[in-house]
């Protein structure tokens, strides 16, 4: 179970990203988060995986708080989790192959025919069978989406966070990987992290749906809840309309709230970055 | 005047708080220095691409080094101290100081600028995120083998600096000032030590070191995309190069 409290983070006193989010995604769960471009999706699933600090809050991995967890903790807190960052962000230094097999060899004593029995089988279920001896630079956009993707799943985790995974991908193969998501979610019963701006694979993948906006979680619900809302801010997003609660200028200026100078952020607790290199 | 007072004080500031990174990055990486064994490819992979590319550009540094430097004293000390002790004082000034400094800053542009270029795009573009997301550390698995890599291939390619230094200066001394090579090396054993060697080879250990941590440490903080890399690449060079220069003032007054 993740359990998120009070989070907060911001990048500098001008650009509050997340003013306080709360949220719990329980075990097997899968639950869709959606925002507007900006506002903080992507930097909280570095803060769930502890790739950057808090300001303040919690981040409890199934009881244990990553903000305050030794550095050799995190690191075994961290190896239940598969991460498909939105740029993929492969090691563009080696092949598909050592990108997928980096987290087997590091962690597990398996054997090389055993770890190349694993890539193949990560590969083919990515729909890129045979890609092995390739490098990034080699690939297309979408490609390195699924390859990222069967790194992330390489180790089996617990929890599976993904990024956009549909992002920049033709319809065929977005829905390939949906299948695949669900697919894990269910057969395997991985609890699943989707941050998306794909309606049409939110509704089919997520139990619940969550919309960040302003820094909070404004909406919690299933996808029957999401498309019968009357939350004006929710439908507008949904509904991809330009007019309506939403203005343009929250995308310019991270999250502007007149709000802010009223109730500032919380000062900063003492918080170490025992993670990040320096 | 007031601006130029706190223009000083940010930049020294700025130095001090670069120190104090790059000695927490040190006291990170040498507790990871028992894994260098278990990680011996990463080692080797780093040694060659540190030490083994590096070799054609230090042969070339070591003989040009050395042809000047035996030019240079030549047109010094003609007339008031006898020719053959060219050799000597070339050979002294190459081992003692112009080998390990001048390695070691051009190795600052070659190596240590490229560590950060190649860490600070491994920043920007999140594979540094991702290899932690993998759980495994980037400083043991990025820092720890380059760091230790450039430690011990320093004095090795120092060593190869001041062979082919002594050469080039040998080769000028014998064809362009008429001094024989008997003559050259005639006095360098009566006045050879030791200690000279090793002074030589501890500034080059120590150069190794100061390249390759502030190469991980600018590049482990890069930020900013493309142009961000450029400016940790150019960062990591004058860095360097500074603590270079000033950690050979202070082992010279230390050895001598
Ligand atoms: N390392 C950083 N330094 C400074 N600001 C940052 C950093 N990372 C993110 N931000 C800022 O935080 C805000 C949220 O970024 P984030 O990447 O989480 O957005 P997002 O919701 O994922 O958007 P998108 O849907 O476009 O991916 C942005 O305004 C961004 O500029
Ligand atoms: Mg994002």
């Amino acid at each position: 179970m993740i359990e998120i409290r009070n989070l907060v983070k911001s990048f500098g006193p001008q650009k509050p990203v997340l003013r306080g989010v709360n949220l719990v995604i329980r075990t097997g769960e899968s639950v869709v988060i959606i925002g507007r471009s900006g506002c903080g999706k992507s930097v909280m699933l570095k803060l769930i995986t502890a790739l950057m600090p808090p300001d303040s809050g919690q981040v409890l991995i199934d009881g244990e708080d990553l903000v305050t967890l030794q550095e050799q903790d995190v690191y075994r807190v961290r190896q239940k989790f598969g991460v498909l960052f939105q740029s993929a962000a492969l090691f563009d230094s080696m092949t598909v192959y050592e990108n997928i097999a980096l987290g087997l060899w590091e962690h597990t004593t398996k054997s090389e025919e055993e770890i190349s029995r694993i890539v193949a089988e990560k590969l083919a279920l990515v729909d890129l069978p045979g890609t092995e001896n390739l490098k990034p630079a080699e690939l297309s956009g979408g490609m390195k989406k699924r390859v990222g993707l069967a790194r992330a799943i390489a180790m089996s985790p617990e929890y599976v966070l993904y990024d956009e995974p549909t992002t920049g991908l033709d319809p065929i193969n977005a829905d390939v990987i949906n299948n695949l998501i669900i697919r894990l979610n269910e057969r395997l019963k991985v609890t699943t992290i989707v941050v998306t701006h794909d309606m049409t694979s939110a509704y089919k993948i997520a139990d619940r749906i969550v919309m960040l906006h302003r820094g909070v979680i404004i909406f919690d619900g299933t996808p029957d809840q999401v498309r019968n809302t009357t939350d004006e801010v929710v439908r507008q997003f949904i509904e991809g309309r330009a007019e309506g609660p939403i203005k343009q200028t929250a995308v310019v200026a991270a999250n502007p709230d007149p709000g802010i100078i009223r109730h500032p952020v919380p000062k900063r607790v003492k918080l170490r970055s025992k993670v990040m290199p320096e | 005047m007031l601006d130029a007072i706190a223009h000083l004080g940010r930049a020294v500031l700025n130095f001090i708080r670069e120190a104090g990174g790059l000695f927490l990055l040190l006291g990170r990486i040498l507790r990871f220095s028992p894994r260098v064994f278990k990680d011996r490819d990463l080692f080797f992979e780093q040694a060659i691409n540190i030490g083994y590319n590096s070799i054609p550009i230090v042969i070339m540094v070591g003989a040009f080094t050395g042809a000047v430097s035996a030019w240079q004293t030549n047109y010094q000390i003609e007339g008031y101290v006898p020719l053959r002790y060219l050799g000597l004082a070339t050979f002294k000034a190459v081992v003692i100081e112009l080998g390990p400094v001048l390695t070691a800053l051009i190795l600052a542009g070659r190596v240590g600028a490229s560590i950060a270029a190649e860490l600070g795009t491994m920043r920007v573009t999140e594979q540094i995120d991702a290899l932690e997301s993998l759980a495994i550390n980037s400083v043991r698995y990025l820092a720890v083998p380059r760091f230790f890599a450039a430690l011990f291939m320093m004095p090795a390619l120092v060593t190869l600096a001041d062979f082919t230094a002594i050469a080039g200066a040998w080769l000028v001394a014998l064809l362009l000032l008429d001094i024989p090579t008997a003559t050259f090396f005639s006095e360098i054993p009566k006045f050879f030590r030791v200690f000279d060697i090793i002074a030589g080879l501890i500034k080059a250990f120590v150069f190794g070191g100061i390249i390759s941590l502030v190469g991980c440490h600018i590049g482990f903080r890069t930020e900013g995309g493309a142009e961000g890399v450029g400016r940790s690449t150019i960062r990591s060079f004058v860095l360097s190069a500074v603590l270079i220069l000033i950690a050979d003032y202070l082992l010279a007054t230390i050895f001598f």
